[in-house]
């Protein structure tokens, strides 16, 4: 055998020992000793993690060894899943956030030390909304923050249609808001029924045309340079003039009697920036299409009159997703009359609601506990001043009142400089009153089933990603500090490399 | 956590100074933090007279019988009252005279309310000391007063009407319509005022009269001064040790570049304050200072900053590399000596007076709940009970 020969001999020895014997391309990583908080609420102590490519592949007080692992030992410290913000714009940028727009495209993926600030703190995913002031935004998204491999990872793409109402800072323009909130379910549909009524009568006309055409098969028309090549007929026939009118307003799948009406009969619509309108914007009218002087119906009456599309409204359209429950809608409202307002049209069109700020949520605890509806808190105040603005009714406990009540109440930051505060203020919750074995819960394996990423990330289980945080101590304990940060089973954060 | 067993509390919420002034009053819980910041784990008792510490507090043995008049807090911390080194709690508008950048003479005690709203929920949150400091908007703003949140009527009451004298180096300073108008005016005007008093005051007879500044410029008078950017720190500590000063600074966000130097100085440091909206570059200040040498204070700042805005403070430092013994200090006896009070408050020491809080555990864990506080021996505040699962 030549040298050559038996290197080849050796290569393949090992190969198919890895593909066969092991079945592991891998070698693993093993955090041995320590306490383990899984999550849900359950503690392993002297506990071993084990992580291979990126997930958690064992988990428990005895694991067997694993070949060729990297071990770590943690004796005397706690780990616990990566702590997720449930509401937080940190990695965002403003560019995305109208309507349309899309969180996980504003993900700013260079700004490396925000990220890395809530890292060094435990925080690993978020929810980040695409916000746009007040009325519709984007859609917004479940990221991972990933330093390493290019920003962040999105988990979950067009998790929720961001709304905010109540965001102005004078009463009139909060009440304006409100009417616009109020009146904005009820225009979507009747856009959506407008645009069922254009394809009927598209049809209807597209019908009449052919038929006149097979009538008159000789005559033919000049194409006009229409997008859509229809043929503009020439002799309408007065009989079928009469169905062209519009058909009265049939009542519609899912859809309620016209009951809004706008507060005290007031029209707000001038007293907002930007526009309360309450009908879409007029569409511009493309050349060689509808609106020609000469093709007006009491000109030439004989003509098939081609129906006019109705204008397209984007916002009207994601709202209608969130109407057939295609996409989860997060309304941020502050005030209580805010809230009650999104509570209402929750209960009437039947929206699949997540609740955002609601810090004056303790006024109206019963109707919320009654709508079953999870509520996403924001900070705390932030001083012992009185705010007349939205945050009048915000409290150090809403977060603590709103579970005592009943009500299915996260904590999340709303704003990215109290994303690294996380686990501090749910330590402060507990002396606000939150039981000590729902604070870490609420924070991780909670958090992932509300956003609807449970089945990657949020507690430390065999087959979850392996997103974890080792602490010198008790997470919740005076001068914990995060020591290790594994991301998808990659350390991205060492302390002893940063000190 | 076990809930407290409260044997007559309320009974001495309603007599509240009058079983201080008369009576011995004895205190037993599960630990203290001592004059170092540790906490010291394990039974105690301390007694009060008269509304002082009569000594510190004595281990005692476990079931050993209740003494007459005793308040027992089972599974309770011992805390000196917090001290917020500068707040404006109670501050009827600004607390500085902007007419004039060098205001020395000037005391906030003339802009104190002590029937001011809010202030209650600085005491339920365990702050009883505060320095009514004057803003930063004038290079010598004035002295600080200092108050405590709960006097014999149950309103807060001023303790020392002329504390320490506040100066800024801080851009709100330069202002348009008076000088200074710029940072080199702002220092020249107070190197010479300095200077000029200086003079002043050590070729004066002993027996001559002497004012705030005079007794400033030799280290009679203490001084808290803003010094924002590093190269204010610089200044701060040239001019402190050309004339002897006696300076306690105010600086937070160059810590990285003047960590060093203020711990050479062995400086006294006020950080903060730290909220849930500071950076992690502010949170990392205290550790840093005071792992360099330095005396960390961590200041409150209410009302700007939430009621419990020094326990926050003190414990996100924490997490960030301040010693756990060290945070406590940070918002006990190390604010108390920035207001030169620490003879008086900021311990638990027989003579000091018997400001303490009862937390469920250690201060610095967020976890804690405030369950009593004491101002001068009397109960002013007892929380409402609270199940606990």
């Amino acid at each position: 055998m030549t040298h050559v020969s038996r290197a080849a001999v050796v290569a393949l020895t090992l190969g198919s020992l890895s593909g066969f014997g092991f079945a592991q391309p891998s070698p693993a990583t093993v955090i041995d000793g320590a306490t383990i908080l899984i999550g849900d609420g359950k503690t392993i102590d002297k506990g071993v993690i084990q992580i291979r490519n990126g997930k958690i592949s064992a988990v428990g007080a005895h694991v067997p060894p694993a070949m060729m692992a990297e071990t770590f030992y943690a004796d005397g410290k706690f780990v616990t899943p990566g702590l997720i913000d449930v509401w937080t714009t940190l990695g965002a940028s403003a560019a995305a956030s109208g309507v349309g727009g899309d969180a996980a495209d504003a993900i700013n993926r260079y700004d490396r030390d925000d990220m890395m600030a809530a890292i060094r703190h435990g925080v690993t995913a978020a929810y980040v909304p695409a916000e746009a002031g007040d009325g519709v935004g984007g859609v917004g998204a479940v990221v991972r923050y990933a330093p390493k491999a290019g920003g962040v990872s999105v988990l979950k793409d067009r998790a929720a249609l961001h709304v905010s109402v109540g965001a102005g800072q004078t009463a009139l323009q909060r009440l304006a808001s409100i009417q616009k909130f109020e009146s904005m379910w009820r225009n979507a549909l009747d856009y959506r029924d407008a645009q069922e009524r254009y394809k009927e009568d598209l049809e209807e006309y597209e019908k009449k045309i052919k038929e006149r055409a097979e009538k008159a098969e000789k005559e033919k028309k000049t194409d006009e340079g229409k997008d859509k090549a229809e043929k503009k007929p020439d002799e309408p026939k007065p009989e079928e003039k009469k169905e062209e009118k519009p058909k009265p307003d049939k009542p519609k799948k899912g859809r309620k009697p016209k009951t809004d009406v706008a507060p005290f009969g007031l029209d707000l619509s001038d007293i907002v920036a930007g526009g309360f309108d309450e009908q879409p914007p007029k569409p511009e009218q493309k050349p060689g299409e509808e609106g020609k002087p000469g093709e007006k119906a009491d000109e030439k009456k004989e003509e098939i009159k081609k129906p006019e599309a109705p204008p397209r409204n984007p916002e009207a359209e994601a709202l209608l997703d969130v109407i057939d429950g295609k996409i989860r809608v997060r309304v941020h409202a502050e005030r209580p009359a805010e809230i009650v307002a999104v509570i209402e049209a929750a209960k009437r069109y039947n929206l699949p609601l997540v609740l955002e700020g609601a810090s004056g949520a303790r006024f109206v605890a019963k109707s919320l506990k009654k709508l079953e509806a999870p509520v996403v808190f924001g900070v705390e105040p932030q001083t012992m001043l009185e705010s007349p603005g939205p945050m009048r009714y915000n409290s150090f406990d809403a977060v603590v009142h709103a579970r005592q009540a009943g009500i299915e109440a996260y904590m999340g930051s709303g704003v990215p400089e109290q994303t690294p505060q996380l686990v501090s203020r749910a330590a402060a919750a507990v002396a606000a009153g939150l039981p000590e074995r729902e604070a870490l819960p609420m924070i991780t394996s909670k958090a992932a089933t509300l956003l609807g990423v449970d089945e990657e990330i949020g507690t430390i289980e065999g087959g979850r990603s392996a997103d974890l945080v080792v602490w010198s101590g008790n997470p919740f304990a005076p001068g914990a500090q995060v020591e290790r940060v594994y991301i998808a089973g990659e350390l991205v954060y060492d302390i002893e490399e940063n000190e | 956590m076990t809930a407290p067993r409260v044997c007559w509390i309320i009974a001495g919420f309603a007599l509240g100074a009058v079983v201080a002034r008369g009576d011995t009053l004895r205190i037993t819980a599960d630990g203290w933090i001592d004059p170092t910041g540790k906490l010291v784990k394990g039974p105690v008792a301390v007694e009060v007279a008269d509304g002082y510490f009569k000594a510190a507090p004595a281990p005692i043995e476990p079931g050993s019988p209740v003494a007459d008049k005793t308040t027992t807090y089972e599974g309770a911390i011992l805390c000196p009252g917090l001290v917020d080194v500068s707040a404006a709690l109670g501050a009827l508008s600004q607390l500085t005279e902007d007419a004039d950048s060098f205001q020395p003479d000037l005391t906030t005690r003339d802009a104190f309310d002590r029937f001011g709203p809010r202030l209650h929920r600085a005491l339920e949150a365990g702050v009883t000391t505060f320095g009514l400091a004057p803003d930063d908007q004038n290079v010598i703003g004035g002295r600080i007063a200092v108050c405590k949140t709960f006097g014999e009527d149950g309103k807060p009451r001023v303790i020392d009407a002329y504390g320490p004298l506040k100066l800024s180096l801080s851009p709100a300073v330069f202002q348009r319509d008076r000088a200074p108008t710029s940072r080199s005016g702002a220092l020249g005007m107070l190197t010479h005022a300095v200077d000029g008093a200086h003079h002043k005051a050590t070729t004066a007879q002993d027996d001559d009269p002497k004012d705030a500044l005079m007794l400033f410029s030799y280290g009679a008078l203490q001084g808290v001064i803003s010094a924002p950017s590093a190269a204010d720190v610089l200044y701060a500590l040239d001019l402190q040790s050309r004339y002897g000063l006696k300076l306690v600074i105010a600086h937070t966000m160059d810590a990285f570049e003047t960590a060093d130097l203020l711990g050479k100085a062995e400086a006294t440091v006020i950080v903060g304050p730290l909220t849930w909206s500071s950076t992690e570059r502010e949170q990392r200040a205290p550790g840093l200072l005071s792992k360099a040498g330095a005396d960390v204070v961590v200041a409150g700042g209410l009302p700007l900053a939430p009621a419990n805005a020094l326990r926050i403070g003190a414990s996100l430092a924490s997490r960030c590399g301040l010693e756990l013994n060290a945070a406590r200090r940070a918002i006990t006896i190390e604010p108390a000596r920035a207001l030169r009070i620490d003879d008086r408050v900021g311990s638990i020491q027989g003579g000091r007076s018997a400001d303490f809080v009862v937390f469920s555990g250690d201060p610095l864990d967020l976890r804690s709940r405030v369950l009593a506080v004491y101002v001068d021996g009397a109960p002013a505040f007892v929380a409402p009970k609270q199940d606990v699962e």
